[in-house]
C-alpha cells in the first residue's frame, strides 16, 4: 500500500506497470474497507502519506506527467499546439472515438455531469479534450455533433498518426488498436481506456479510469486539482 | 414444436399484450424471464446508441439470449466492453448470452450492452424505441427502452 508509480516514464505502459496499478487499486480499496471497519474516529483521519489515493479518484502519478509537445488539429480546423493551448489550465485529456458506444459517452456525460454539479469557482471550467482516434471516422464534422451533444464547451482535437503515436508514447498509453471492418464495414477500436488530468502546474499528477470515475468523483477532484493539490 | 414450446408462445404473445411499457416477460410455467428498466442514452452521435436493461431469469431452467432486434434500428448487437492487459477500452461481440436459471444478468456501463446502428437521427428524450429479444426458450420478449437524458436525471453519483 502507498506505492506510487515510479517509472511511469517508460515509452509504453507495460503488463508489469498495469499489474502494479491493480494492485495499488486493490490497496486502496482494501484501505477503504478497513477505514470502513475501523469506526468514525479513526476514519476521519486518513494517513495521506501512506495512501495518496484516500478520498480521491484513479491514480496519483509520482512523478507527475509532462504534456506531449505535439500539435494536434481542433474540430474548428485551427491548429492547436498542445503546451501552448493548455499552459497554466486545467486540463482533461482523453483519447476516444465517436463511434464508441459506450466507454466514451459513459465518461464524457459523467465528466459533464460532474463539471455541472461543481457550478461555479475553481474547477468549474476544465478544458476537456477529446482526441479523435479513429482518424477515418472522427471528422471535424461528427466531433462536433458528437460533442456538442454532450458539452457545447468539450473540444475535439484530430491527430496525425505521428502526433497520436507520440502523445501516446509520452503519457505511456497503449497504442490504438484498429481491427479490420466487418462485413458491414463496422469495428469496434481498442483505445486507451485512462483520462490523463494535466493541473495549472502544467504536470499530469492523475490519471483516472473512464467508465468507472463517477460525477460525483469528478466534483471532488477537479476544483483540488484546480487549486492545486493532487493526493 | 413441443407442447411446453407452444405453451410458452402462447403465454409469451399473452403477456406482451398485457405487459407494461417498461418490462415485459415470458413465463415457462415455473416462473417468467423478464427484461425490464430498458434504457437508451440520447445518443451523441446520431444515429447510434447503448441499450441498458436488466434480464431476471426467475425460472428454473438456464436460458440463451440468442438475437435482438428493433423495427427502429438497422442493426442490434449485444457487446461487452472491457479493458486489456494494456489498459486499452475494448469491445467485443457476444454471439449468444446465456442467461443461468434464476438469476439476473445486467447490461451496464464498462459491461455488456446492445447496441444499436441506424436509430432515427431526431430521437428526444422520453421517446420509446421497441426491441424484442429472442431467447431460446422464452421465446420473443418485447420491451419498449425509454430515451434518457445522460447528463440529467437524479440518479447520477
Amino acid at each position: 500500500m502507498g506505492e506510487t508509480v515510479t517509472d511511469a516514464r517508460k515509452p509504453q505502459m507495460d503488463p508489469a506497470m498495469s499489474r502494479r496499478h491493480l494492485l495499488r487499486l486493490g490497496g486502496a480499496a482494501a484501505a477503504g474497507l478497513t477505514l470502513a471497519g475501523c469506526g468514525i474516529g479513526r476514519a476521519s483521519t486518513p494517513d495521506r502519506a501512506a495512501d495518496p489515493d484516500a478520498g480521491w479518484g484513479g491514480t496519483l502519478l509520482d512523478p507527475p506527467f509532462d504534456k506531449p509537445d505535439v500539435t494536434f488539429t481542433d474540430m474548428n480546423g485551427k491548429p492547436f499546439p498542445f503546451l501552448e493551448r493548455t499552459e497554466g489550465k486545467l486540463t482533461v485529456l482523453f483519447f476516444g472515438y465517436t463511434h464508441c458506444p459506450d466507454q466514451c459517452p459513459t465518461f464524457l456525460n459523467a465528466i459533464a455531469s460532474g463539471i455541472d454539479a461543481i457550478g461555479t469557482g475553481p474547477g468549474s471550467r476544465p478544458q476537456v479534450l477529446f482526441v479523435g482516434v479513429d482518424l477515418d471516422r472522427d471528422t471535424a464534422e461528427v466531433l462536433k455533433t458528437y460533442l456538442g451533444n454532450i458539452d457545447a464547451s468539450f473540444l475535439g482535437l484530430i491527430p496525425t498518426e505521428t502526433a497520436l503515436a507520440d502523445a501516446l508514447h509520452a503519457l505511456s498509453l497503449p497504442p490504438v488498436e484498429i481491427p479490420e471492418p466487418d462485413k458491414d464495414g463496422n469495428y469496434e477500436v481498442g483505445h486507451p481506456s485512462q483520462v490523463t488530468v494535466f493541473s495549472p502546474d502544467n504536470l499530469g499528477h492523475r490519471i483516472y479510469p473512464a467508465v468507472d470515475t463517477r460525477p460525483r468523483q469528478w466534483a471532488e477532484d477537479l476544483p483540488r486539482l484546480d487549486q492545486g493539490t493532487f493526493r | 414444436m413441443t407442447r411446453p414450446a407452444t405453451h410458452a408462445l402462447r403465454l409469451t404473445l399473452l403477456l406482451v399484450v398485457v405487459s407494461s411499457l417498461l418490462a415485459a416477460c415470458s413465463g415457462d410455467g415455473n416462473g417468467t424471464l423478464r427484461v425490464t428498466g430498458a434504457g437508451l442514452d440520447r445518443p451523441a452521435l446520431p444515429g447510434q446508441g447503448a441499450l441498458r436493461l436488466v434480464i431476471d431469469n426467475q425460472t428454473s431452467t438456464a436460458d440463451v439470449l440468442v438475437s435482438v432486434s428493433s423495427p427502429k434500428a438497422t442493426s442490434a448487437m449485444v457487446h461487452r466492453s472491457g479493458v486489456d492487459g494494456q489498459g486499452r477500452a475494448t469491445m467485443d461481440m457476444v454471439e449468444t448470452l446465456t442467461i443461468p436459471a434464476k438469476s439476473k444478468v445486467t447490461f451496464e456501463p464498462g459491461g455488456l450492452h446492445v447496441m444499436l446502428t441506424g436509430l432515427p437521427h431526431d430521437l428526444a428524450v422520453g421517446d420509446k424505441v421497441p426491441v424484442a429479444f429472442e431467447f431460446e426458450r422464452a421465446g420473443t420478449v418485447n420491451v419498449d427502452a425509454v430515451v434518457t437524458d445522460p447528463t440529467g436525471g437524479g440518479d447520477r453519483d
